[in-house]
């Protein structure tokens, strides 16, 4: 007998099934606003990634592929020893590297490579100023330059026709301005037949047909006409080719491997007068004109430090195919430098390398101790419960904080005596990444062993297994998926920390052993890791090493994080249980 | 209820394989066991019944101390198999469990294979030197639970793919690999469809010859088909035990009768 049934029971309204009732349909709007409120913040999210993505791939991978300039480099005896006769390996060791290899064997291998080709270097330099001088008369309305030039014979020559009839341009209209009206008449004479004179004949008639007894008006008329500015400049512009000498030559590669190559010749003197081809990098503020980045044309589009003449080069070699468009494999290997052309990531990956080693080692073999103390042998008490409140409080403890605590670690071992040397190295920062991951990787060990079904505790212990044994048969490899996924993703999240690193001297790029061999390793050797070349990229005075390979650095950062991730997730895969 | 088909008993002539007396079994504050004396006779199917929460699991989790692993129970009182007590502070809980198995209410087979399963036990307490005497052991073992002809061309896969029914047969043939003296039943069926719980009573009935069969139930109709002896709990108290046939024909208290005859529970 239920109370449905008692008399006075309120009778329920007679509803349709066809119709939805109004609870209903405030429940389907509800539903509906929280999917469209999810899409709508997937969206944006994409988005953002999209554009992350976008500018560090758009940048990045171009900044693996370098400008190389094709050069037969030959190891010249005479450059090697200018007193002629033999040279010997001490000799070839005390020779500077900036004289003697890259303006000495690389400057003078490029200019024999592009005599060799048929570029006249000092002809193309000519001929772009000349061509630059003419484009700054026939601006200022000055046709007929040509002529002038042709007449004067080399640049030089030119320069001083065009320098004094500038000159007399000048004279003529201060004079015009002046008080002595027959000092006028004759300046302006004088500057009428300088540019009749330079071959000017219209300009010539234009000034000409000034009137030198209204002074004031024909000395402001002249100045209207801009000639003088134009002349002057062009005899700037005429006067270029004879700067150009080796240094400017010099500039346009960047003897890459000068220092490779003078070992090469010190343990292998017989080298010495022999040819070898070899691709020496472009400047990288010149590939951003190969590139087509920068224009060329005026001062805000040319690479800073060269002009116009440099580029002539420049394209000469680009039309004679002695510019190569290769990748950047040394990338991987050399280490980081201020120079963009040969900075590499090889140490930092294999700094990164061992401290991921010695994060795996420590943390893991400590955390998971720790955990599985905690979650099975712990007594529940007042003290255990605080140690993981504290362990919990540790994963959010911000990673500079450790970089602080490896700092004064690191300061109190030099002054014990352990000396500068132990600065940077990939022990103390793989023991300060160890530090930061260890919570992480208890959380979630602690988790996957709290996973483990109970029925399979009752059922080791009710076989007769020890503690013991239930967890190390039973729970730990019931645990191992999720305890590996925590792992990959600490490590994940310890690969990518910049702070505590830079705190303890990882980006400090002057390690000697790192300069000399880009593997130079072993836990106690000074090293890089790739957040920390990252953030030094990022600092350099070049804008294609900010722009450009910072974010090539981050690419294979991004990369090695994926992997990662598609390990642990094929880990998982293969070693999930279902029960 | 008098047309359950009662077992004819024969066991008074039996010994005493384990005996509890005075057993109180706390949960903090919560006084889950009190004062509870039974004695479970050799080669005897023992069944505890009552309803849900009377503590018959509890109590049966004293008797191989699977309760250690719960912080918060603390068990008083003597209990003893053979005449040691299992409390002793010398007793080691994983010895006891190697001479008191246990099957549980859900199957709960290792995520291993068949083999590794019922191998465990004897592996861990180091019954078998060579690889054959553990084959040996397995086969016995699996032949035991009945489960020899299923299992015998699977051995190495899973022991979690085998059906309901067939896996808790496997939970029985790990229990028994271990030559224990006492199985513990802890609803081994409550899980299982109809025809698998009758292969699984007509196992039990057969271990009987071997072992000391404890088993809690929820079916009365279960506890009188495969038992000789039952204890009736109540409130974590235990209020009758006998015969089997005494229980279900004649009980002495008439909370028993209540029970038995749907009245309360």
């Amino acid at each position: 007998m239920s109370d449905a049934t008692l008399p006075g029971a309120v009778p329920v309204p007679k509803t349709s099934l066809l119709a939805q009732s109004a609870h209903v349909r405030r429940r389907h709007r509800i539903g509906a606003a929280l999917r469209w409120f999810g899409l709508a913040s997937i969206t944006l999210v994409l988005f953002f990634l999209g554009i992350l993505l976008w500018s560090i791939f758009s940048r990045g991978i171009p900044a693996l592929f370098q400008y190389q300039a094709q050069i037969e480099l030959h190891y010249a005896a005479e450059i090697l020893n200018p007193d002629g006769g033999e040279v010997s390996p001490e000799e070839i060791a005390g020779i500077n590297l900036r004289t003697g290899f890259e303006r000495g064997i690389f400057t003078q291998s490029l200019r024999s490579t592009l005599e060799d080709a048929g570029i006249d270097i000092e002809g193309t330099v000519e001929q772009r100023w000349t061509q630059e001088a003419l484009s700054m008369l026939s601006a200022a309305g000055l046709e007929g330059g040509e002529a002038a030039i042709a007449a004067a014979g080399a640049p030089q020559d030119a320069a001083q026709v065009l320098g004094q009839t500038g000159n007399a341009l000048r004279a003529a209209t201060t004079a015009l301005a002046g008080d002595d009206p027959d000092a006028a008449a004759e300046a302006h004479e004088a500057a009428v037949e300088a540019l009749a004179g330079a071959g000017f004949d219209e300009g010539a008639a234009i000034v000409a047909a000034l009137d030198p007894a209204d002074g004031e008006a024909a000395a402001e008329a002249l100045q209207a006409t801009g000639y003088q500015q134009a002349l002057f400049d062009a005899a700037g512009a005429l006067r270029q080719p004879a700067q150009f000498d080796e240094a400017a030559l010099s500039a346009l590669i960047y003897a890459t491997n000068r220092r490779d190559v003078r070992d090469q010749l010190v343990e292998n003197p017989d080298l010495v007068g022999t040819t070898e081809p070899v691709g020496v990098p472009i400047d990288i503020n010149v590939t951003r004109y190969l590139s087509g980045e920068l224009s060329g044309e005026g001062t805000a589009q040319m690479p800073p430090g060269f002009d116009i003449g440099q580029l002539a080069v420049i394209d000469a070699m680009d039309e004679a195919g002695l510019i190569e468009f290769a990748f950047r494999w040394h990338f991987f290997t050399n280490p980081y430098s201020q120079s963009g052309e040969i900075a590499g990531i090889g140490p930092a990956l294999m700094g990164s390398a061992y401290m991921m080693l010695v994060v795996l080692v420590f943390s893991l073999l400590f955390g998971v101790a720790a955990s599985i103390y905690l979650e099975e042998f712990a007594p529940k008490n007042r003290f255990t419960d605080f140690i993981e409140i504290n362990i919990a409080n540790l994963a959010a403890v911000p990673s500079i904080v450790f970089g602080i605590l490896g700092a004064a670690i690191l300061f109190a071992l030099m002054d014990l005596g352990f000396g500068n040397s132990i600065r940077g190295t990939a022990l103390l920062g793989g023991l300060v990444l160890s530090l930061m991951t260890l919570p992480t990787i208890v959380i979630a060990t602690r988790a996957a062993l709290k996973a483990v079904p109970p029925s399979i505790q009752d059922a080791a212990l009710g076989v007769g297994a020890s503690k013991v044994q239930m967890v190390f048969h039973h729970k730990l490899p019931l645990a191992a998926p999720g305890i590996l996924t925590g792992t990959i993703i600490g490590i994940a999240q310890a690969l990518g920390e910049t702070a505590p690193l830079l705190l303890i001297g990882l980006s400090v790029s002057t390690g000697a052993a790192l300069l000399s061999s880009p593997f130079a390793g072993g836990l106690l050797e000074q090293t890089q890791s790739m957040p920390t070349v990252v953030y030094l990229f990022a600092q350099n005075q070049d804008a294609p090493v900010r722009e450009g390979l910072a974010q090539s650095a981050i690419v294979v950062m991004l990369l090695l994080l994926f992997a990662l991730n598609i390990l642990a997730i094929i880990l998982r895969r293969k070693f999930e249980r279902r029960w | 209820m008098y047309d359950l088909k009662v077992t004819e008993q024969h066991v008074d002539d039996l010994e005493i394989k384990m005996k509890a007396r005075e057993v109180d079994v706390f949960y903090g504050d919560t006084h889950a066991i009190q004062k509870v004396d039974v004695d479970i006779l050799d080669k005897t199917v023992t069944a505890f019944i009552g309803p849900s929460g009377c503590g018959k699991s509890t109590f049966l989790r004293c008797l191989n101390r699977m309760n250690d692993t719960i912080d918060v129970a603390r068990v008083d009182g003597d209990i003893t198999l053979d005449g040691e007590d299992i409390y002793d502070k010398r007793v080691d809980p994983v010895q006891l469990r190697a001479k008191v198995g246990m099957v549980f209410q859900k199957p709960n087979p290792f995520p291993k294979s068949i083999y590794d399963n019922v191998a465990y036990g004897p592996k861990i307490h180091g019954l078998a030197r060579t690889k054959a005497e553990l084959d040996e052991i397995v086969e016995k073992s699996l032949r035991r639970a009945a489960l020899w002809d299923e299992a015998k061309d699977r051995l190495d896969q899973p022991g979690t793919g085998l059906s309901g029914g067939q896996q808790q047969r496997l939970c029985i043939a790990r229990a028994v690999a271990t030559n224990p003296e006492v199985l513990l039943m802890d609803e081994p069926c409550s899980a299982l469809d109809p025809i698998a719980t009758a292969q699984v009573e007509e196992l039990i009935d057969e271990l009987r010859t071997r072992f000391s069969v404890v088993i809690v139930t929820h079916s009365m109709q279960q506890a009188a088909r495969v038992s000789q002896k039952t204890a009736f709990f109540h409130l974590g108290e235990l209020v009758e035990y006998d015969d089997t046939s005494k229980i279900f024909t004649n009980p002495d208290d008439p909370r028993t009768e209540s029970y038995i005859t749907g009245r309360i529970g």
